[in-house]
Formats: structure tokens, C-alpha cells, sequence
């Protein structure tokens, strides 16, 4: 099972947003082995090390993060979502 | 007429609990979700109501008996408690004529303003429905009419959209994500920070360079909510005699209760994601081909440490206003650390730390100012959608919303329907609408500056 994290400022709407939705792409794609959640960017450090994937909403650095990092703003603005989604059933599938 | 009443009654009598989830379940129809989905997304959002409730009750009774000891031992009247955004939003979703009302409204509004060309802004932000809402149950319960509420909420949806429109370069500048921009009511304030920021950047020897990345590690800790609400708790137990233990206790209690918000905060939008989803879908495929800037909630700008370092700057001001500021009641356990002046002028001022920092100063006080008139409104909209809590029913105490995200437009609203405050409200409405005239010609030149740069 891989854990995928997205954080927003309170983890409570945006990233919830994104959670719920990349969940259910995740569903629809027949993914199963992946658990989404959201949560507070304040407390990102310490959820950093006990996950698989951090989306994003913010702009980021790869660098600064020991695990693969991909952009959640697809999935709220609908753009170059399929791209950002195949992207991210592949590290899940790897 | 009589089977209709004999079916509708009882659920009316019900209350929010039932009656949010039976709105949410025909919203969703309405929106094209199948049956079992929209059933789901109702029973969640009735989920989450109670769930917040629940939290709510027990913070209540954790801070509720400690109120009248800390009165007493520092002689500060603190009875308002800051109960925080999530219950405010949980409070307006409880309130199921306003809040409904204002998704078609809100979504209507973009539609005829996409159509005649007046923004280019789609807003798919569907969990912020919440903030038009919300002044709409404040200006029904001061002025007694919903209808007047729903016509400021459609008012408040205009400029939010022109917000977002004369903002959306801004943005895009500042994150360096194309496309975007904030329809969140907490930019529309820019009506009177943006004329403050720009005496304040006349001041020399502002732009100075801060090591942000250093601190940034250390505040780490300070923005978990359940170490803010241990401290916090801790302090006001101690403040109110209580022995060390007890303090500690009531400090870890509060610790729970401010992480558990956020946690069943977010049921609420696991129930309007696919809802939110439709109407993005929908926006997009409608107005395929034109250049729209979609608007968004607020958190894209999240990662700017900035905004974190200039509320852990602001907490001594937030603990002075609290003491000295004549008229004060709140006790601000949710807004410790006040960042919803810092946010708006991060966009404006490219992330100038001390600009920011001096709108927090300015602006704080009157943020206290408008939560103390509006804490009785929010407490009678507690109880009227059952959200029952020891801190008003044994206490005597009231909730008091600290962060309000559009402050000085709700308060102008609210005095000019409150008793003795009519010229009030006109004026802070006359210098609000001025302002925001100034803020939106001038936000549109810096973009257009913004794009010619590119």
C-alpha cells in the first residue's frame, strides 16, 4: 500500500479537494493500492517520512524533499490532470 | 398542501442534522451525481456537521470552566472564545437556507459575468460558497431580512470575482503558476490594505532580505494546531490558578481539540468534491477556447514561509490587543498567530516581510474590533442551527470568530443594520467601496506592467 500525502494550509479544503479526487481518478483507473490524505502543510516535515508521494499544491523544489513530489494543481484546475495522474500511477505501480 | 407539510415538518423540526444532508443529496442530484453518490455526499456533510459539533462540545467543556477563574485572578473580561474558522463554516452550512441559496446565486453570477465579458475569472472553488454564506446569515440576523443577505452575498460574489480578475497576474507572479488566480474573500480586503501598503512602502529601508529557509525550521512546530492549543491552553489554566497538572490537562485537552477541527473539518469536503468537480467540468467545457484565469482557494500561496514568519511575529501583539484593547471580550486560542493580514499583502509587496508585518500591526486591532460587535450574531447562529456547547449554555460566554476573512465589509454591513450604528456602517461602506476602486484599477495597471515584463 503506498501512502500519498497532500498538504494545504489547514488541511482541510484544498488539499481535501485534491485528496478525495485523486482518490477517486485512483478508483476509477482500477488503483487500489494507494491511500490518499490530506493534511496541514505545518506538519508536512514530520508526514514527509512515513509516506510514499507528497502532491503538491504549492510550488516546489524536488530537491527539498526525500520522496517523488508532483503537482496537485492539475486536479484543481483540471489542466494537464491525465498527465500529472499517469505520472503518478506510475511511481505507485513502480 | 396538508400531505406536504405532514412530510416536510418533521424535517424541519429535525434540524440541520437532518436537513443539510436531505439539501446536499437534491444538490447533488441537481448537479448530475447518480443516486448513491449524492446520497453519500449528503450523509457526509451530516457527518461532518455532527462531527464538528461534537468537537465544538467538547472544547466547551474544557475552556467553558475555566473562563470565570481567569476572569476573576487577571481581571481581563475574556468570555468570547475564538472558535475558529471550521466551526464558522460549520455553523454556515448549518444554516440551510442561506447557504443554499447562495450556490446558485454565486454560481449564476459567474455564468452572466463570464457571458457579458465583465471577468475572466471561472471560480471552481465550490468549498468557499461558505464566506458568501456566511455574510449572508450575518446581515440576515442584523438587519431581519434573508433577502437583503442574499443580495449583499451576490454583491460580495461580484467583487470577489473582480478580485480575483485584477489579482489573477499577481498571483501567477508570486507562485509562478500560469492560469490561476484566488477567488477567496480574503483578498477583497485589499480594499484597505493595498491603500495602507502603499504609504507604508514610501517608508525607506524596507526591502530587506531575510533568511526565511533558517527560521522556517523552527517554526515548523509552532504551526501544528495541537502544540499551539497545548500552549495556549496551558497559559490560560495557569492564568486562572489552576495547579500545574491540571493546567497541563486542560493544555493537551485543547491540543485535541484544535487538531480534531481541522480532522473532521475536512468530511465536509470529501462530500462537495464531486459537486465541486461538476461545476468545474462544466465551467470549463462552457467557456472552452476563451483565456480564463480559474480562481481558486487561497493555500497555492501556503508555501511561502513569509506568512508563517510574520504570524509567529504578530502573537506578542495579538496577547497585547487581547489585555489592553478597550472593549475586548475575545480569548484568541485559534488566531494566536495572526496571518490574514500578512496573505494579502505577501501578493502585492513580492513577499516584503516587514511590509507585511506592518499591516498585521495596523490592521490587528481592528480585527478585534469587528469580531467583538459580530460574536453575539455568530453565537445566535450556534444555537439556531443546534450547535449546542457549555462556553454560551453554562458559561455565559459567546463564540467569537477571530480570522474572519472579510472583516471590514461584514462590520460595515452589520452597523448599518444594527440599532444606532447606521452612519457607521455608511461610512465604513463609502471608505470600503472607495478603497476597493483604487485597489482594482491599481491591481489591474501592476498587471498589466506584470504581463508587458513577460
Amino acid at each position: 500500500m503506498k501512502r500519498i500525502i497532500v498538504a494545504c494550509g489547514s488541511g482541510v479544503a484544498t488539499s481535501q479537494t485534491v485528496a478525495s479526487k485523486l482518490k477517486r481518478l485512483l478508483d476509477q483507473k482500477g488503483v487500489k493500492n494507494a491511500e490518499v490524505e490530506a493534511i496541514n502543510i505545518n506538519s508536512l516535515d514530520r508526514y514527509v517520512k512515513s509516506a510514499d508521494i507528497y502532491v503538491a499544491i504549492t510550488p516546489f523544489k524536488q530537491d527539498d524533499f526525500p520522496i517523488p513530489v508532483f503537482s496537485g494543481m492539475a486536479f484543481l484546475t483540471g489542466f494537464g490532470q491525465e498527465a500529472e495522474l499517469k505520472k503518478i500511477i506510475d511511481e505507485i505501480n513502480k | 398542501m396538508q400531505i406536504i407539510q405532514a412530510i416536510i415538518q418533521p424535517i424541519l423540526n429535525a434540524g440541520s442534522t437532518v436537513f443539510v444532508p436531505l439539501i446536499m443529496l437534491i444538490l447533488g442530484l441537481v448537479v448530475g451525481l447518480r443516486f448513491k453518490d449524492a446520497l453519500n455526499a449528503g450523509l457526509l456533510t451530516g457527518v461532518a456537521f455532527c462531527s464538528v459539533s461534537l468537537v465544538m462540545g467538547y472544547m466547551g467543556d474544557i475552556i467553558g470552566p475555566v473562563l470565570a477563574p481567569f476572569v476573576e485572578n487577571t481581571g481581563l473580561d475574556l468570555t468570547y472564545v475564538d472558535a475558529g474558522w471550521t466551526v464558522a463554516s460549520s455553523i454556515t452550512m448549518g444554516n440551510v437556507v442561506p447557504y443554499f441559496s447562495v450556490f446558485p446565486i454565486t454560481f449564476g453570477i459567474n455564468i452572466l459575468m463570464l457571458v457579458l465579458k465583465w471577468t475572466d475569472t471561472m471560480n471552481v472553488d465550490v468549498w468557499n460558497y461558505w464566506g458568501k454564506a456566511y455574510t449572508a446569515s450575518l446581515v440576515e440576523y442584523f438587519s431581519g431580512s434573508l433577502a437583503l443577505g442574499l443580495a449583499v452575498a451576490a454583491i460580495q460574489t461580484v467583487m470577489e470575482l473582480k478580485t480575483a480578475d485584477c489579482m489573477a497576474a499577481s498571483f501567477q507572479d508570486v507562485t509562478g503558476i500560469p492560469g490561476i488566480t484566488s477567488t477567496h474573500c480574503m483578498f477583497m480586503k485589499g480594499a484597505l490594505l493595498y491603500p495602507v501598503d502603499q504609504l507604508i512602502a514610501k517608508i525607506p529601508g524596507l526591502d530587506r532580505e531575510f533568511n526565511i529557509d533558517t527560521i522556517k525550521s523552527k517554526i515548523g512546530v509552532l504551526g501544528e494546531t495541537h502544540v499551539v492549543g497545548f500552549i495556549v491552553g496551558t497559559i490560560i489554566a495557569l492564568f486562572a490558578r489552576y495547579n500545574l497538572a491540571d493546567a497541563a490537562t486542560v493544555g493537551v485537552k485543547l491540543g485535541a481539540a484544535l487538531l480534531l477541527f481541522p480532522r473532521v473539518s475536512k468530511i465536509f469536503m470529501e462530500a462537495l468534491e464531486p459537486i465541486s468537480d461538476q461545476a468545474g467540468t462544466f465551467l470549463r467545457e462552457k467557456f472552452n477556447g476563451r483565456e480564463l484565469n480559474v480562481g481558486l482557494d487561497w493555500p497555492f500561496l501556503a508555501g511561502r514561509p513569509e506568512t508563517w514568519l510574520v504570524g509567529l511575529l504578530t502573537v506578542p501583539l495579538t496577547i497585547v490587543c487581547m489585555t489592553f484593547l478597550p472593549g475586548n471580550h475575545i480569548l484568541p486560542i485559534n488566531t494566536i498567530n495572526f496571518t490574514g493580514a500578512a496573505l494579502c499583502v505577501l501578493v502585492y509587496s513580492n513577499g516584503n516581510v516587514l511590509r507585511m508585518l506592518i499591516s498585521s500591526i495596523i490592521f490587528l486591532p481592528l480585527y478585534y474590533i469587528t469580531a467583538n460587535f459580530a460574536a453575539p450574531a455568530l453565537t445566535a447562529l450556534a444555537s439556531k442551527v443546534g450547535f449546542h456547547n457549555a462556553i454560551v449554555d453554562e458559561y455565559g460566554g459567546k463564540l467569537a470568530l477571530l480570522g474572519d476573512d472579510a472583516p471590514f465589509w461584514r462590520y460595515g454591513w452589520e452597523k448599518l443594520f444594527s440599532e444606532g450604528g447606521t452612519i457607521i456602517g455608511i461610512v465604513v461602506l463609502v471608505v470600503y467601496m472607495a478603497g476597493f476602486i483604487y485597489f482594482y484599477r491599481s491591481m489591474m495597471k501592476r498587471s498589466a506592467e506584470l504581463r508587458a515584463k513577460k
